[in-house]
């Protein structure tokens, strides 16, 4: 994302969603797919008030909005075309973030992370004054939604928890597969090496919330480094997920995160179970990866459903055609079984009435 | 793929405003067929019909000539390559065929299950079926036994042949390809559809000279196959290997988030260019070279079960009534034919537009 390589030379740039391009051409074509095309026929028209002509005329109907446009910049009123049309006053509030270096794209994707951090920041003194209140009372420490018996936790774990995190992951890395304390570097994976899938997505949120409490460093890490729709919603959370995913196969796409959370539980929950019998940073351990597994599943299942264009298949059935299935009815079903038991009680009945007859005549 | 640009000319859908044939069946259509001799057309129906009428391509409206019935529901139609003979199979595991001029019906073909497909074969003679047993048999139509039986993977849904090149679609996605002039008993090509979901329809095309050599044999070669799907999609296959780098398919027949079947695609006899009809009752035409929808129609207000151009493409016959794909349904709507008077410019092929 090299933004500032000479201040002179400006990369063309998105009014509407404030993406930048390599070329002019690409933001033109940029344009017409996601903000000028009609909502009703998918003709991709060359400006916005283009499209609302075409609109108004061709379907019938009026058009206010520009999709896929930031908050503030949907008006159909200003004439974009590329570059050209963009007020002045955006302009150079642009160049000026280009400047002071704070490319606006830059503060979206640390946004999420910056609330997570702040909300583990809170999470974090919430615990430790839970955890000093329990060690107080004697009482065995229990949290919600998590089952890993403790047995000598109460007198252990204030002690056990501070050193914990004042040398992060240097003790419990040693007995456990999976170390979400660790900072990075030591042995976790390294941004651009692609991680499983299964794993990224609880690692993810971990990195983005542990990592400012412990090391504070940079937090787009965990998005530069995380997989497809998670961090492409943060990166462009302004871009409707049914755009994205309308590129993909319509279905498979959505199903990624879905299966990234489901399998982040099942790790959880096999942690959990390998680790009843140890001590108590485990549960320093299992209590932050709880919380924070439960976090990335809303996360991620969040994406899931916005991402999901929920198409319908109005005949779903794959196995049986309808034809099949219409043939089954009553009405339509040829049964030769049927026809001949039919014709032999037709014939039984006649025979047995012709005998009466004959009994009679005798 | 999609065809996302479309030309300026046809922005939007029109509704069709066509002739409904009168006196149609009283239940749903299973298949409209025209003549390949004249504008004769056949109507096969749930309501275990066959009616044959006569469209006047000048006037474009259409009478009854003919009816017979099957004991169950018709499920396809077909005529000889001479126009003398209809042919239909159906729910009552009988084929049959009816004599134009004697105006005759007799039992041609048995199954053990409803016949699904049915076709004239005019470079032997005989009829082609396809059943739900699984199997195609050939039939010679004077002897009550089949010349072959053929078996199959799966069910037999839809079969489309242009000669010698037959293709069969079968359940779960199964797609057979014959060399009839070599060896018919046994695929040249077995595969699975391109396309995810259910079989619905395929229908065969020819190469560009083979349309433009209008009634020319020479030169007229089968290179591929469109096949539809339930999920509004359409796969366009090529036969050859050095091809089918250009197969490739498009989703159609959608509409918001509703996917709907692909229930009919039709090949335009001399431009090449093809028809899709769906359940959502709309029909579009397409030029696959230039990969552009060439005409686009709004729904007709009920699914479109089947679609058929008469010989020399001027008239566009579809049938619309209710297809079964939401299941029972206490009034179906109605069922009705409709002849559509093709414009030469709907359908020729366009120059690919530059993006």
């Amino acid at each position: 994302m090299g933004k500032k390589k000479n201040k002179k030379v400006v990369r063309p740039w998105c009014w509407y969603c404030e993406r930048d391009f390599e070329d002019e051409k690409v933001l033109i074509q940029h344009q017409k797919a996601k903000h000028f095309k009609c909502p009703h026929c998918n003709k991709k028209l060359n400006t916005a008030g283009g499209m609302v002509v075409h609109v108004a005329q061709v379907h019938k109907e009026t058009i206010d909005t520009v999709p896929n446009a930031l908050k503030g910049r949907e008006s159909t009123d200003v004439e974009i075309f590329g570059m050209e049309g963009i007020p002045q006053a955006d302009m150079i509030a642009h160049m000026h973030a280009l400047e002071t270096d704070q490319p606006t794209k830059k503060i979206k994707t640390e946004e999420p992370m910056e609330l997570s951090s702040e909300e583990i920041k809170k999470q974090l003194a919430q615990h430790q004054a839970m955890m000093q209140n329990n060690s107080t009372t004697g009482q065995p420490f229990s949290y919600s939604g998590y089952s890993t018996p403790q047995q000598n936790m109460p007198s252990l774990m204030p002690h056990q928890y501070s050193q914990f995190y004042q040398r992060p992951g240097v003790n419990s890395a040693q007995t456990y597969p999976y170390r979400p304390n660790q900072i990075p570097g030591q042995s976790l994976p390294i941004p651009g090496q692609p991680w499983r899938p299964s794993v990224s997505g609880v690692n993810q949120s971990l990195y983005g919330q542990i990592q400012p409490a412990t090391t504070g460093q940079s937090a787009i890490y965990p998005s530069r480094s995380a997989n497809s729709v998670a961090s492409a919603s943060q990166i462009y959370p302004q871009v409707p997920h049914a755009a994205v995913s309308g590129m993909s196969p319509s279905g498979q796409h959505s199903y990624t995160p879905y299966t990234g959370a489901s399998s982040a539980n099942t790790t959880m929950t096999q942690y959990q179970e390998t680790s009843p019998t140890t001590t108590v940073p485990s549960v320093g351990d299992a209590m932050t990866t709880n919380e924070t597994t439960n976090m990335s599943q809303s996360i991620t299942q969040q994406t899931a459903q916005k991402s999901v264009p929920k198409v319908v298949l109005v005949y779903s059935d794959n196995e049986v055609s309808m034809e099949e299935k219409r043939a089954e009815l009553e009405k339509y079903r040829y049964n030769e079984d049927q026809f001949r038991q039919q014709v032999h009680a037709l014939d039984i009945s006649v025979q047995s009435r012709v005998a009466n007859l004959k009994g009679r005549v005798v | 793929m999609s065809y996302g640009n479309r030309p300026n000319t046809s922005t939007s859908n029109e509704a069709p405003k066509d002739y409904e044939v009168p006196h149609g069946p009283s239940d749903s259509v299973s298949e409209v067929s025209f003549s390949p001799t004249a504008d004769f057309f056949t109507v096969s129906s749930w309501d275990t019909s066959v009616r044959i009428y006569e469209a006047n391509s000048t006037t474009g409206a259409a009478i009854g000539k003919a009816i017979y019935n099957h004991e169950k529901p018709v499920l396809c139609c077909a005529w000889s390559k001479d126009g003398t003979k209809v042919i239909s199979g159906g729910a009552d595991n009988a084929g049959r065929c009816f004599d134009i001029t004697s105006q005759q019906v007799g039992q041609i073909a048995v199954h053990e299950q409803p016949i699904k497909c049915i076709k004239y074969i005019e470079n032997h003679n005989l009829v082609l079926t396809g059943s739900w047993d699984k199997t195609l048999k050939y039939w010679d139509m004077r002897s009550a036994t089949p010349v072959l039986t053929v078996n199959l993977p799966e069910r037999c849904y839809a079969l489309d042949f242009t000669y010698p090149v037959l293709v069969v679609g079968c359940a779960e996605r199964h797609v057979q390809i014959y060399d009839l002039s070599k060896n018919p008993s046994t695929p040249i090509k077995s595969l699975i559809s391109p396309l995810k979901w259910q079989t619905r329809c395929i229908s065969t095309f020819l190469n560009r000279s083979g349309y433009s050599s209008m009634g020319n044999v020479e030169g007229r070669d089968c290179t591929g196959y469109a096949i539809g799907s339930i999920e509004g999609r359409v796969g366009i296959q090529y036969f050859e290997e050095k091809d089918s780098q250009s197969s490739f398919s498009f989703k159609c027949h959608r509409e918001n988030n509703h996917v709907h079947a692909v229930n009919a695609i039709s090949f335009h006899p001399v431009y090449g260019t093809f028809s899709t009809a769906g359940s959502d009752g709309t029909f579009n035409f397409w030029d696959k070279d230039s990969k552009q929808r060439l005409k686009g129609f709004s729904s007709i207000g009920g699914p479109i079960t089947s679609t058929t151009f008469n010989n020399n493409g001027s008239i566009f016959a579809y049938a619309l009534s209710y297809d079964w794909s939401k299941g029972f349904v206490t009034q179906p709507q109605k069922s009705a034919v409709y002849l559509h008077t093709v414009k030469d410019d709907d359908v020729k092929p366009k120059p690919p537009k530059k993006r």
